[in-house]
């Protein structure tokens, strides 16, 4: 899957960002430059996807390690 | 795989993006002009903005023509480049502006997104939706 970043721009002034097609870490680094250009998250939120991806993620790394790993992204 | 970031909008303006928004939204920069056109004195049923003389108003360093009857004022103050203008529905410009001036906000997020992506080298195209208008940055 390409890696992209979307911008919206509301009608109302509100600006949104979205990661798409990133791993791990990178998702929330992917945006940091353009967060610093545009001015302060209120709010980030992780997509449907994350939460199935990292809830098995998690339960895997627990059934043969032992160990938490919730700290992933995308 | 992917979140999304909610930002909120920073009234920090800057010369260089201002001239870029205004050229990609067909609206006219005027370098240098000393006076933007608004109602010509103040009747006193809004306060004037925070750290602004009477005197003050009328005059600025540059302006911005969105192509209605009263212009935006580029105003230095403290440092900072600031905009004013009058609100005054007959001037046209809410209309051109938006409620709260969220057009105006957007057109300048957009024209930062442009900004940084030229200086990156970072591909992108942009679409308009209704409701909002967007900026897909193509990493790969």
């Amino acid at each position: 899957m390409k890696r992209k970043i979307i911008v919206r721009a509301f009608d109302d002034g509100r600006i949104e960002l979205e990661a798409d097609g990133y791993k791990g870490q990178s998702c929330q680094e992917a945006t940091e430059f353009l967060g610093k250009v545009l001015g302060q998250t209120t709010d980030s939120r992780k997509k449907a996807e994350w939460w199935l991806r990292n809830g098995r993620e998690v339960r895997r790394n627990r059934e043969r390690f032992g160990i938490e790993t919730n700290k992933l992204c995308g | 795989m992917s979140h999304v970031d909610q930002i909120e909008f920073e009234e920090k303006w800057d010369l260089d993006t201002l001239k870029g928004m205004c050229l990609a939204e067909g609206w006219k920069f005027l370098e240098g002009k000393r006076t933007y056109e608004w109602f010509g004195k103040h009747i006193g049923d809004y306060p004037i903005p925070e750290g602004f003389t009477l005197d003050d108003m009328g005059r600025c360093g540059h302006v911005i023509d969105v192509g209605a009857k009263y212009q935006l004022g580029v105003v230095r103050k403290g440092g900072e480049w600031r905009l004013v203008w009058d609100f005054w529905h007959s001037g046209g410009l809410p209309d051109v502006l938006g409620p709260g001036a969220g057009v105006l906000k957007q057109s300048y997020s957009l024209a930062k997104v442009r900004r940084e992506c030229k200086r990156r080298r970072l591909r992108f195209r942009e679409r308009r939706n209704e409701g909002h208008r967007e900026i897909e940055i193509l990493m790969d």
